[in-house]
């Protein structure tokens, strides 16, 4: 019998081990419900008149006021929307329950011994759970393109400033939105997989990490605390807004997704480092 | 503004700043609305009118686009050089096993084993024994006797904090090619709850990087699960877990098969079938290695002992050989209970 360690646990055999769990689709319908619910709520909500135009947040010029001017707004607003909670919990889920819920099965320990070496057994999961979480976040703006298209139509993107920009240029601020958003979620995942290594419970890494997101948005909050929040990894979650101008400001971007790229980064080689030389007992 | 009085009053309305592309000779309208944020309503019906005073003023600012600055490429450069830094130091980090080697006489050789556990606790004490190639050997001694701990080290899950395994020849630790020829089942079955028992077995095939047959079948047929193995394992009784993860063990036919207290939650019909696989496993000139407290129950399977209490071993040898020694003693149990005395705290359900 031959053993090559490079062909234990391909990404498309955990990739489906993981797709088939209820927990992804759950996550994804979550996801999906988001921009679904929004416009429902608006179009046939109480204060949805008939007649005239329906609008989310009483008319303000702001960017939940705008939402419901077309598809490219109702996009954006639907990105502003899960920024700090919803894709925060789902990429939490998919990379802190990662390694935990093999632990819980047991199915660990018998990975591990038929041997699929440590390091490559974590690196495989990294590469599925970030592509399950890639998915999460490109899933908010293709869905809130398409309903916002059925339910409001197509019609050049506002922003908050009065800068308009026609539907193929929303589009590329819209990717590079959702692209920022997409690496600055890296902190989150990081962590949570961390945790993941570290606790045999898998809700409680993805508590765990949610929690410390919601905590640090707190900390952030506190304008008291001054240059120390610029060192929070959350400060920069709502960077991507500078993508709403017309000549856009890459400063905060650049600084954000590279911060929070460089915190997951490190919490990604903490896990491998720890794991390594852990008594695995699960 | 409340209280507004009858004659007016003059405001200066601060615009937000708003982006606008406005050609020369364009109209640029404001739009004035008013509400009431405070909820101080008045009491009367009244009627206000807005009268523009002065012309809109704007500053006019030479502002140069922000886009462009070079210290917008630092936090990215710094982001690739912690990739890179991260890279190295994983694989500076990373545990180096020993190279040694012993000769491969033994299929498994345990030399000096010891583990103690973070909280001060010695579960394995000075371990040795050898196991050669189509033995069925008993790991054998009460609860806490260090069976499991034993197991898990071999099977490269715990490090030891001394000593030192080899199987083949080749030194065990955690990701070892040498655990490649190992089948394990060690406390209790580990499934994905959710798939089917032959989809459990199927992807666990695939993720162990082999390349020769699998032997489904035969290993199907030992588990006696029939149509079951097409339903999730979420439904399975204690039994059916059980015989899967030893059919699991046993998938690719391994050298050596190791299995902690596989009896445990069968009925004595399963126990006897149990005992039947296991020698026939054997039989091919294979090896297993099976733990259990029920010494009685292995004193029928087994061909050598390795006799365990508090960590440390006590006795090892072929199962006749250690029976005759002590001609005065009918069973293992008896043996057992001599050669430790009055010492047998843990595991009093056996005398």
């Amino acid at each position: 019998m031959t053993y090559q360690a490079n062909q234990t646990l391909p990404y498309r055999v955990e990739l489906y081990r993981q797709l088939k769990r209820k927990r992804t689709a759950f996550a994804y319908g979550f996801v999906l419900s988001l921009p679904i619910l929004v416009a429902i709520a608006v179009k046939f909500g109480p204060s949805g008149n008939s007649g005239g135009p329906t609008r989310l947040g009483s008319g303000t010029t702001d960017l939940i006021g705008l939402a419901t001017l077309g598809a490219a707004n109702f996009t954006t607003t639907m990105l502003y929307f899960s920024t700090p909670f919803l894709l925060v919990t789902v990429i939490a889920l998919f990379n802190g329950d990662t390694v935990a819920s093999e632990a819980s099965w047991s199915t660990l320990r018998y990975l591990l011994a038929s041997p699929v070496p440590r390091t490559r057994l974590l690196l495989q999961k990294i590469k599925v759970s970030l592509t399950l979480s890639l998915i999460a976040v490109l899933l908010v703006p293709l869905s809130a393109w398409i309903v916002g298209a059925i339910a409001f139509g197509f019609k050049p993107l506002q922003t908050p400033l009065g800068a308009t920009f026609d539907n193929a240029t929303a589009l590329s601020r819209i990717a590079i939105m959702t692209g920022y958003l997409a690496i600055s979620l890296l902190f989150v995942a990081g962590l949570a997989f961390y945790l993941s290594v570290r606790t045999d419970a898998p809700l409680g890494a993805v508590g765990v990490a949610v929690g410390i997101s919601i905590l640090l948005n707190i900390l952030d909050a506190i304008t008291a605390l001054g240059v120390v929040r610029e060192w929070l990894p959350v400060h920069y979650a709502f960077s991507w807004f500078d993508a709403l101008s017309i000549t856009i400001d890459w400063s905060q971007m650049a600084r954000g997704a590279s911060y929070c790229a460089m915190a997951g980064i490190l919490f990604y080689a903490l896990a491998i480092m720890k794991f390594a030389k852990k008594d695995v007992t699960s | 503004m409340t209280n507004i009085p009858a004659e007016g009053r003059d405001i200066t309305v601060t615009l937000p700043a708003v982006i606008l592309d406005a050609a020369i000779g364009d109209t640029v309208a404001i739009g004035i609305s008013s509400t009431d944020q405070g909820y101080e309503l008045p009491k009367s019906p009244a009627f206000y009118s807005v009268t523009a005073l002065s012309p809109l003023e704007y500053p006019v600012i030479n502002a140069l686009p922000a886009a462009g600055s070079s210290a917008n490429w630092l936090w990215p450069i710094l982001a690739l050089l912690t990739l890179v830094g991260a890279i190295v130091l994983v694989y500076i980090r990373r545990p180096r096993p020993s190279a040694q080697e012993r000769d491969e006489d033994f299929l498994v050789q345990v030399e000096n084993l010891s583990k103690t556990y973070k909280d001060g606790y010695r579960a394995v004490d000075d371990l040795s024994f050898t196991v050669s190639r189509g033995q069925v050997v008993g790991l054998l001694g009460p609860n806490g006797a260090g069976k499991t701990t034993t197991l898990r080290m071999l099977m490269g899950l715990i490090f030891p904090t001394e000593g030192s395994i080899y199987m083949d020849g080749k030194a065990v630790y955690p990701g070892s090619p040498a655990l490649a020829n190992l089948g394990s089942f060690v406390e209790g079955p580990g499934f994905l709850p959710h798939l089917t028992g032959r989809e459990n077995l199927d992807l666990y095939w695939k993720s162990i990087g082999r390349t020769s047959d699998k032997y489904l079948d035969e290993v199907i047929s030992i588990t006696k699960l029939g149509t079951a193995l097409d339903k999730k394992v979420r439904s399975y009784s204690q039994g059916m877990r059980q015989r899967l993860a030893i059919a699991q063990a046993m998938l690719g036919m391994p050298d050596l098969l190791v299995l902690d207290e596989p009896t445990n939650g069968l009925d004595p019909q399963q126990i006897a079938e149990m005992r039947q696989v296991l020698k026939d496993y054997a039989k091919t000139g294979r090896t297993v290695i099976v733990s259990s407290h029920l010494l009685a129950e292995v004193q029928q399977t087994c061909s050598h002992v390795v006799l365990m209490h508090r960590g440390k071993l006590i006795a090892f040898g072929p199962m006749k050989k250690i029976l005759t020694k002590n001609r005065q003693a009918r069973s293992l149990e008896e043996i057992f209970l001599e050669l430790i005395g009055d010492d047998l705290v843990i595991g009093k359900e056996l005398s």
